[in-house]
């Protein structure tokens, strides 16, 4: 999947400081605490987990739509982290590194334990809940914002096919079901939305 | 060409179709394989195919963030910390803030994995010796498998059929005509073995070669001191001098004074003309 090849492509970028926790030592770089982590520091966990975990945890319930399923996905990708080495900073920054990830074992578990026609519900039932959740957060990173307007800046249909594709993994096929739009349509509309994302990120990037 | 269109509002696919398709992970197989050509020819827009890459993982900064419960962080730092204690001895290093044991114990790792490495080669490179060596040992071996096997031919072929030989000799009135080399053949010998009124006869020859394919043996009866040749039959000796064949006239077995074995050309008529090689008698 495309996804698990950005974590091969994707250039470094720096930390998202408005999704990290208020209590994180932010003055850290991800590369100090990565090689403290290696070191087996476990103190540095903690802090990347304050930086990262947020983000991590909010991906993850997006897509899942539990908190206890976000909550276990959260502890094993910073548990994958802290025991596995797979991470390399020549290959991208740490926090999409941990998105990639996140996304890739939230899909899966996603896959793994409901059919089809019960994702189906779920997502009709998640379709419901659109009002805004109180948020814990005070403030939104400017990066936050862009990618807000620039999703904005979409149409709904095209947000709407991006959206089922990133959060749910869904084939093109399985999107031209869920909408009854012909598949030839989900193709188009999917790349078109991505490279209107793409040119308004352009900037930001 | 649709590869050099950079518009996005061109209505033809282009590579930004591609790297956007690409990007989704919604290529078809025929557009993967187009893709691949293009990044092959192109390989400046596999950083154009980075930017979509890019901008779909930029997707999820864009939600409303949600804060863990707070008891997750703390569950995270416990769970590495047994992790920790029950990998030995990596955990034992590990926790340990000294770098430069950390970076000692990765340095042994490496000159250990480096050791590992360069013994596999070794074996690597001793199994595929040991590989040709084998295969050169088999390929001697066929060969002489065959060697033997073609020895085994020939000599089977070359023996004579000693039980048809006995056979005639067991009879009571076996009939046995030595031969010898005349002039031209003098190093020639032989017996020719028949039984009265019995239509086959036997030749077991030493020194009568093969002939030509042009040429023949044939065998003549005389049956008393004045009386003419009569032709019994023709033949070419083997390998092995033994040979057997079968008489045309009833004459032949009349118990003749004298054999003899001439050489002819095939179309020769079956009239004594050829030299003898062999005469014989009982």
């Amino acid at each position: 999947m495309a996804i698990q090849a950005l974590e091969c492509l994707i250039k470094p970028m720096g930390p998202i400081e408005s999704w990290e926790d208020t209590a994180s030592e932010a003055m850290a770089s991800d590369a100090d605490l990565l090689a403290s982590l290696r070191a087996g520091q476990v103190e540095s966990l903690r802090t990347l987990y304050q930086r990262y975990g947020r983000l991590v945890y909010t991906l993850s319930r997006r897509i899942l739509h539990s908190d206890e399923e976000a909550e276990e996905i959260t502890q094993d990708v910073f548990l994958t982290l802290w025991k596995k080495d797979a991470y390399q900073a020549n290959r991208g920054s740490l926090s999409r590194y941990l998105v990639v990830l996140a996304r890739s074992r939230s899909i899966d578990k996603l896959r793994s334990q409901t059919s089809h026609r019960q994702r189906l519900n779920k997502w009709h039932l998640m379709m419901a809940d659109v009002s805004p959740t109180p948020l814990d957060m005070a403030t939104l990173t400017e990066r936050g914002e862009r990618t807000r307007q620039a999703l904005a800046s979409l149409s709904d249909k095209e947000r709407q096919v991006i959206e089922s594709a990133y959060y749910e993994g869904l084939s093109q096929s399985e999107i031209a079901q869920r909408f009854n739009i012909p598949l030839g349509t989900v193709k188009s509309r999917s790349r078109q939305a991505l490279r209107k994302l793409r040119q308004t990120l352009e900037t930001s990037l | 060409m649709p590869f050099d269109s950079p518009s996005t509002s061109d209505p033809q696919p282009d590579w930004h179709d591609l790297l956007a398709g690409y990007a989704l992970g919604s290529l078809s197989p025929e557009e993967q394989t187009t893709l691949q050509t293009l990044l092959t020819e192109r390989p400046e827009l596999k950083a154009e195919l980075l930017t979509y890459q890019e901008a779909l993982a930029m997707v999820p900064y864009a939600l409303e963030p949600q804060s863990p419960p707070p008891g997750l962080e703390e569950a995270i730092v416990t769970a590495a910390n047994e992790q920790s204690q029950q990998i030995q001895p990596l955990s034992t290093q590990r926790r340990r803030p000294s770098k430069s044991i950390g970076q000692r114990w990765y340095g042994a790792a490496m000159a250990a994995a480096a050791v590992v490495l360069a013994m596999m080669g070794i074996d690597n490179y001793r199994l595929r010796q040991r590989q040709m060596t084998l295969q050169a040992e088999l390929n001697t071996r066929q060969t002489e498998i065959q060697t033997l096997k073609k020895n085994l031919l020939a000599e089977t072929a070359a023996k004579p059929d000693f039980e048809n030989v006995v056979e005639i000799l067991r009879q009571p009135n076996a009939l046995v005509y030595s031969l010898q080399g005349t002039d031209d053949a003098n190093t020639s010998s032989g017996s020719l073995l028949t039984l009265p009124n019995h239509s086959e006869v036997q030749l077991v020859s030493h020194n009568l070669p093969v002939l030509p394919d042009d040429k023949v043996y044939r065998l003549w009866s005389v049956a008393t001191e004045t009386s003419a040749p009569i032709f019994c039959g023709e033949f070419n000796n083997t390998e092995a001098g033994n040979v057997q064949w079968t008489v045309p006239d009833a004459l032949c077995n009349a118990t003749p004074v004298k054999v003899i074995i001439t050489v002819d050309a095939v179309i020769d008529p079956p009239v004594p003309k050829g030299p003898a090689v062999l005469e014989g008698s009982i």
